[in-house]
């Protein structure tokens, strides 16, 4: 290991996230090399002059657990009593409307939930995709490659296009894990950036695209002929247009 | 009150972490939680015992959410705000929550709650140009017993002089422990960044002791 090398991998070494055979070639270089040898004793000298974080404040975790405590509108206490009303009805009328309005309010607020975790988990599996080198399990730009590959490892067959001739090219696929499911990623290049797409079974009818962004991220899903597309990628909206209608022709 | 001690989720309470699994939802089969008691479950996440699961799963990790908010807003009242505000938001999704890591979810909120919070309340910070360091090459060769020596008003200095995107890695990494994959799920940093992160703020962090040392006329 040259020293270039070990010395991007020293602050690693020190927080003990190499793995056992990077280590060790990190270590052999730290007898030999006096100037590494003394970064890392810098950096443990800093991490124990930082020491541990603070407690939070007295009375901060008081506060906390009050206010959670009647944050909710379905099991909250009513404030005021109406005279005119027996005691019981003041407690269930304002109750029994807070349900109905948490019955009709709550499944609304999960779907809008339900779409954003799967946004997240989307992005999440974009990125650690491109990180440590598993971006593909089969690399080829061909589809007939591609597409049978899939086969006994998902219970569907992903449609596969090469797009030949196209900006787009196929770089391979793998299986990822998302909304609960094993399901297909395809990945594209476009110049130097990385696309995936992520492709499984869908139980709902044809939807448009809908592009969004997150953490620095373009997102588009649609669903097409029963199956459920999600692109993302750092590359532009145009591109990432451009890809969808090819994926939809 | 006392303050109830700062323990890590004892194993309990991984299991009722599934309680904040949404109704509906296709969950991994499980064998002891099958659907038969979705409903209970649905029950469950409206009824006030789904509160005393929330807080048994998240309140653990109370210090290393003010952590991160004291040390993102640089002011501890304020952090103290954020820290009630992003529990509240952690509580209003906590549907969304289907096991892994508490902490990283819940330090997840907090972060976005603190960034929120900075964008509406404070104007921006002088740009600092935390991508290029200005003399990369020239990082002075820092005196190891300084470093043992720093008291803690030269550290706050040093790590209030950070830029907000370097400071958050150092305290999620040394102050709290974190691993490197989690501070990149916090932080939505592919983990390269947070280890070129990691490595610029420390490096500058040791340069600012070594500044102040001598600015304050020490040796």
């Amino acid at each position: 290991m040259t020293c270039e090398d070990a010395r991007q991998l020293l602050d690693a070494h020190v927080d003990r996230e190499l793995d056992v055979v990077t280590d060790l070639e990190v270590t052999r270089h730290l007898s030999e090399c006096a100037r590494c040898a003394r970064e890392v004793e810098s950096l443990r000298a800093l991490k124990k002059a930082l020491g541990e974080g603070e407690r939070a404040p007295e009375g901060l975790r008081q506060r906390i657990v009050n206010a959670l405590g009647s944050s909710g509108a379905a099991d909250r206490e009513p404030v005021t009593r109406a005279t005119w009303l027996p005691r019981y009805n003041a407690i269930a009328i304002p109750a029994a409307l807070a349900a109905v309005l948490a019955l009709v309010l709550m499944p609304r607020l999960f779907r809008v939930d339900q779409g954003e975790f799967l946004l997240r988990e989307v992005v999440a599996a974009h990125v650690r995709s491109t990180q440590a080198d598993h971006l593909t399990d089969v690399a080829s730009s061909d589809r007939h490659t591609v597409k049978p590959w899939f086969e006994g490892k998902i219970d569907f067959s992903p449609p596969v296009s090469d797009f030949q001739g196209k900006t787009f090219k196929l770089v391979g696929g793998r299986v990822d894990y998302l909304d609960d499911r094993p399901v297909a990623a395809l990945v594209y290049q476009h110049g130097p950036h990385v696309i995936n797409v992520f492709v499984w079974p869908s139980d709902r009818s044809e939807r448009g695209p809908s592009l969004v962004s997150r953490s620095g991220y373009n997102i588009d899903h649609f669903s097409y002929a029963g199956m459920n597309y999600w692109i993302v990628s750092d590359v532009g909206v145009d591109e990432m247009q451009k890809l969808a209608a090819l994926l939809r022709s | 009150m006392p303050a109830p001690g700062n323990k890590i989720a004892p194993p309990a309470v991984v299991s009722q972490m599934r309680t904040f699994a949404k109704p509906g939802l296709r969950l991994v089969p499980a064998t002891d939680d099958s659907a038969a008691t979705a409903g209970a479950r649905e029950k469950h996440l409206a009824g006030p015992e789904n509160r005393d699961d929330f807080q048994r799963t998240f309140l653990p990790y109370l210090d290393a959410a003010y952590n991160l908010a004291r040390w993102v807003l640089k002011n501890e009242a304020d952090a103290q705000d954020v820290v009630q505000e992003a529990y509240l938001r952690a509580l209003r999704f906590a549907g969304t929550f289907r096991g892994g890591d508490p902490r990283a979810w819940l330090l997840t909120i907090v972060r976005n709650t603190a960034y929120t919070w900075l964008s509406r309340n404070r104007s921006a910070d002088p740009p600092v140009p935390f991508e290029d360091e200005q003399h990369p090459h020239e990082a002075l060769p820092v005196d190891i017993e300084l470093i043992r020596r720093a008291d803690s008003r030269a550290l706050r200095t040093a790590m209030e002089g950070l830029p907000t995107e370097f400071r958050e890695i150092v305290v999620l990494r040394d102050l709290e422990g974190l691993s490197y994959k989690e501070i990149a799920e916090v932080a939505g940093l592919p983990i390269g960044t947070v280890m070129s992160r990691l490595a610029r703020a420390r490096s500058r962090l040791k340069q600012a002791l070594h500044k102040l040392s001598y600015a304050g006329g020490r040796p």
